[in-house]
């Protein structure tokens, strides 16, 4: 813009234009008028340096384009219904966060303990005997359920080695042993009992997978 | 819109430098050379920019009221009436969110010169509700594909449709009634069809109501009081807050499509019954029709039920604040209503509702679609939170229909079952 102030060509065009609309006349007389171009002989070493400048502009050019995002209009998918989540999405999503082992993975599990342990409490006092403040006990203290792994990640104790060493040789985060296993464990209890409103309205519900192996008994 | 740079050809200066930088460094002629074809590139790349384009849309449909599940043909004619060529565009027709193209995608690619025209045909199912189609979705870029300009344009479209809701599912109701004679068994003596109790004979007492086993037996005269039928005043409370839609799977109905589906089977069995009926939902659009009955409230029900943006197949757009809302049905709620609740008890707001407005004396039957499967964590998760829901509300004293993938009428059977026990 300071240079436009200027008036005349390079004010108008800038220095760098001017420069090269120079440099180009003087390339194309050269060409035509012998004279012109024998005046203009440089050294060989110049030569060479403002082809080693080029080219090591050109590379800067080429490595800058690389890194530069090619933008495109994109459409989506408008042909197609808009999809609607399953229920317990969320739980999947934070789940796979929890799992993700990045910054924020501690406090996706802090959440999801604290949502699978008010499930367990709740169906403690459902499907058992004990108040609120006993099934609570029970779950904060590792008590229940009987299943390690489980009880572990709901009452936020340590897995055992034989846990680690599984997950270790599964290849599988101990925090997804504990999750699966609390969700079997809370389940089995669920569906274990037999309760009256339960049994009327099962007839078109699957029944679901348990993977809890034979010593995995629960109360 | 304005055009923009794609960054399509960026690099290419780059790469003629460097062609043509090692070219003179190493006095190679054919290498220049190499490096002034590139500039001849560089050259195509900065020609023109993305062309405005002038466009007459025409969208045809050939049904705009069809029956749920027709498949209706859709034609969009796009025509260059501008003076510029457009050499490179692509057109995306917006079709409604709540719809689905079948068959032929609703895009395509064309080049029109002056005055030609480009046709897309597809074909979308059509299901219950109001459909209006968005804007078409145009871009346009130079020959070169380095510049593009994306812009809209609105053709007003829409399609309705209105499902015959088919009086499938009787639901009992519960003694919560009006003054009308209705279907509803009370525990007011008086003409119906079930006993209830005796009393002294009054002169101008039916004949047929004496109790003449009595008479026989003790010389008295007494009269039969029979449990009096009448009408009940009922509303039917859709949920179709952001949080009910979910579904079983992405290509099945959601359950709030499933809820308005049964709230029409419902509301055609008790308007044929002679019951008072209303409609609302517990939505961000607010939608209410107060209690009545006779043919032209039912036709008015089926209309807002198949077309009010409360009832689309998509959420709403907007926040949904429940106390306003909750103070805002209580108020249109009359005192002898009962509110038939179709929800699919995805969280704890809607069994707080139930709970409130039982607690306020309205007698409250949910009827909540089960979309909860055992696919996922999440999804046994749900399972198991969405039981605990149901029976804590049993304990509470509401009715509840669970409504899994059996017809509504299978259900409701299932549930009477239980509360006649």
């Amino acid at each position: 813009m300071a240079d436009r102030s200027r008036g005349g060509l390079v004010g108008a065009i800038g220095w760098t234009a001017t420069s090269g609309i120079v440099l180009i006349s003087s390339g194309v007389i050269a060409l035509i008028v012998s004279e012109f171009a024998a005046a203009l002989s440089v050294p060989e070493v110049f030569l060479s340096l403002v082809g080693a400048f080029a080219a090591i502009q050109g590379l800067r050019y080429v490595s800058g384009a690389r890194r530069a995002d090619r933008v495109r209009t994109s459409f989506g998918d408008p042909e197609r219904r808009v999809t609607v989540p399953t229920p317990g999405a969320e739980i999947d999503e934070k789940t796979a966060r929890a799992l993700r082992g990045d910054r924020s993975a501690a406090s996706h599990r802090r959440q999801l303990r604290t949502r699978f342990r008010e499930l367990a409490v709740a169906a403690l006092v459902a499907r058992t005997d004990r108040d609120e403040a006993a099934a609570r006990d029970a779950v904060e203290s590792g008590r229940w359920p009987t299943d390690t792994a489980a009880a572990a990640f709901l009452s936020h104790g340590r897995f055992s080695i034989a846990i680690r060493a599984r997950a270790f040789l599964r290849r599988q985060s101990v925090y997804a042993i504990g999750i699966e296993r609390s969700i079997d464990a809370i389940e089995a209890l669920w569906d274990s009992t037999t309760v009256q409103t339960k049994r009327d309205t099962s007839s078109n519900r699957r029944r679901p997978q348990t993977r809890l192996s034979p010593e995995d008994s629960h109360e | 819109m304005r055009a923009f740079d794609t960054n399509r050809w960026v690099g290419l200066n780059g790469v003629i430098l460097l062609v043509v930088g090692i070219g003179i460094a190493i006095r190679a002629p054919a290498l220049v050379l190499v490096g002034v074809v590139g500039v001849g590139y560089a050259a195509f790349a900065a020609f023109g920019d993305a062309p405005e384009p002038t466009l007459e849309i025409d969208r045809t449909l050939s049904e705009d009221a069809p029956d749920p599940g027709d498949e209706v043909d859709v034609s969009l004619t796009v025509r260059n009436v501008g003076e510029t060529w457009l050499s490179d565009m692509r057109i995306v027709d917006g079709v409604p969110p709540g719809l689905e193209a079948t068959g032929r995608p609703a895009r395509m690619a064309a080049a029109l010169a002056p005055g030609e025209a480009a046709t897309v045909e597809y074909t979308v199912t059509a299901v219950r509700g109001e459909h209006t189609w968005k804007d078409v979705r145009i871009v346009t870029r130079n020959p070169s594909g380095s510049r593009e300009r994306y812009v809209e344009r609105a053709v007003e479209t829409m399609v309705r449709c209105i499902p015959t809701f088919e009086a499938g599912s009787d639901l009992p109701l519960r003694g919560l009634t009006t003054q009308y004679s209705g279907r509803v068994v009370t525990d007011v003596g008086g003409s119906g069809v079930e006993f209830h109790s005796t009393r002294e004979y009054r002169a101008g007492d039916p004949v047929k109501r004496i109790d003449w086993n009595r008479r026989a037996r003790t010389g008295e005269l007494s009269t039969l009081e029979l449990r009096e039928e009448r009408a009940a005043t009922v509303v039917l409370l859709v949920d179709s807050r952001e949080e009910a839609y979910v579904a079983r799977n992405t290509a099945g109905q959601n359950a709030v499509e499933r809820s308005v589906d049964a709230a029409g089977q419902l509301f055609t069995a008790l308007v044929g019954n002679g019951d008072r009926v209303g409609l609302g939902a517990m939505s961000p659009s607010d939608c209410w029709i107060a209690p009545g009955a006779g043919t032209a409230h039912g036709v008015r029900l089926r209309e807002q039920l198949g077309s009010h943006q409360a009832f689309a197949s998509t959420p709403s757009d907007g926040k949904f604040y429940w106390p306003l809302w909750f103070n805002r049905i209580r108020r249109r709620l009359r005192r002898d209503a009962q509110v038939v609740f179709l929800t699919p008890l995805s969280d704890q707001t809607a069994a707080r509702t139930a709970r409130r407005l039982d607690a306020h004396g309205h007698l409250v039957t949910i009827v909540s679609p089960n979309e909860t499967g055992d696919t996922s964590i999440g999804s046994r998760f749900a399972r198991l939170e969405r039981e605990l829901q149901l029976m804590r509300l049993r304990r509470a004293g509401i009715r509840v229909v669970d409504w899994g993938e059996e017809p509504l009428r299978v259900a409701i059977a299932a549930a009477e079952r239980r509360w006649s026990r």
